[in-house]
């Protein structure tokens, strides 16, 4: 899914580019998205601003690859944000804690020196029948 | 209807930029045309699932006899609309006991509260009212209490239904959460009729 909205990076003179980190990112949206419980994965950046940043992409005919997993990439740290919907049926908790795993997984190997710190943050619990 | 709700039509909810109104209007169009900020918008998303069990109970009323519903039953729907709109925001993040220095796993206030409001719809003859998680629910195994305020369907025995309504917010919030609720406060402050209630009492055979 690639309709999307800001993949932060601070390319601060680290050894990622701020293209690196948006790769990351939409990387991660599809490894968030392939945990299952998962049922939806929002950008941490509010709907009606990333509403309209997409709308104006579409309409200069520049839509942007950006992704919905946030990841900021700053001296020595790298900070992944991922806000989810979970299905009901499965424990938030357990899902939350699979989603955390997937992404230290996913993030790639740099300087064992660097800190990693991972939000995940269940955003709705979704009843059965209400999924699409 | 008290002053306040004069002035609550353009109350938003939680940070999504729209209103009750709004989402309201969504609802009756079959959220057609789609509009991507409500349908991405997981607050958005939860108010229109309380809306369309508010809507449920609504409903029956208006087909028994339009001209019964009083201004009161009207002040009552847009009662309940406000308190879903309220607290359909996210609130404060409450951890997951998985959580350490580099991890924060953790579950919206707005989402449990959520999670309660299920809990009513799942219950029958319980429409839930107001819920406040009361307690520092940021630190991981603080007891807190949750108070939540409930109306009961006309005839329905309350303390059967309570029970009931207690026994689906704990099993929900034991599922999803790691919250400790050292209490869970149930004031029943309100009656509404149900589908047969509200045709009995319209005189309608």
């Amino acid at each position: 899914m690639s309709d999307v909205t800001e993949t932060s990076e601070t390319g601060t003179g680290d050894t990622s580019t701020g293209e690196d980190t948006r790769a990351l990112a939409v990387a991660l949206d599809g490894v968030v998205q392939s945990v299952p419980g998962v049922v939806g994965l929002v950008a941490a950046q509010p709907t009606l601003l990333r509403a309209a940043k997409e709308s104006v992409a579409v309409l200069t005919g520049s839509p942007v690859q950006e992704a919905r997993v946030s990841v900021k990439h700053a001296k020595g740290s790298t900070v992944v944000e991922a806000n989810i919907s979970v299905a009901d049926e499965l424990a938030a908790p357990t899902v939350a804690a699979a989603v955390h795993q997937a992404i230290l997984h996913a993030l790639p190997q740099s300087d064992p020196s660097d800190e990693r710190s991972v939000t995940v943050r269940v955003i709705d619990v979704v009843p059965s029948g209400s999924q699409d | 209807m008290n002053e306040e709700n004069s002035g609550s039509e353009q109350l938003e909810v939680g940070g999504c930029g729209h209103s009750i109104d709004a989402l309201s209007d969504y609802l009756d169009r079959d959220m057609l045309p789609a509009d991507r900020s409500i349908d991405d918008s997981p607050e958005c998303q939860r108010v229109l699932r309380s809306l369309r069990r508010v809507r449920s109970l609504a409903a029956p009323l208006l087909e028994a006899d339009e001209a019964a519903v009083t201004s009161l039953d009207q002040a009552w729907i847009r009662g309940i609309m406000e308190n879903i709109g309220r607290e359909a925001k996210a609130g404060r993040d409450i951890p997951f006991a998985a959580s350490d220095e580099h991890a924060a796993l953790v579950i919206t206030e707005g989402t449990v509260r959520g999670l309660v409001r299920g809990a009513g719809d799942r219950t029958p003859g319980i429409l839930v009212g107001r819920c406040v998680l009361k307690g520092d629910v940021t630190v991981v195994g603080e007891p807190i209490t949750l108070h939540v305020t409930a109306s009961i369907g006309w005839g329905r025995p309350v303390a059967e239904a309570v029970a009931q309504f207690r026994e689906e917010v704990a099993t929900s919030l034991r599922q999803h959460t790691d919250l400790v609720i050292a209490g869970l406060d149930i004031v029943v402050d309100d009656l509404h009729f149900e589908a047969d209630e509200a045709r009995e009492a319209s005189g309608d055979e």
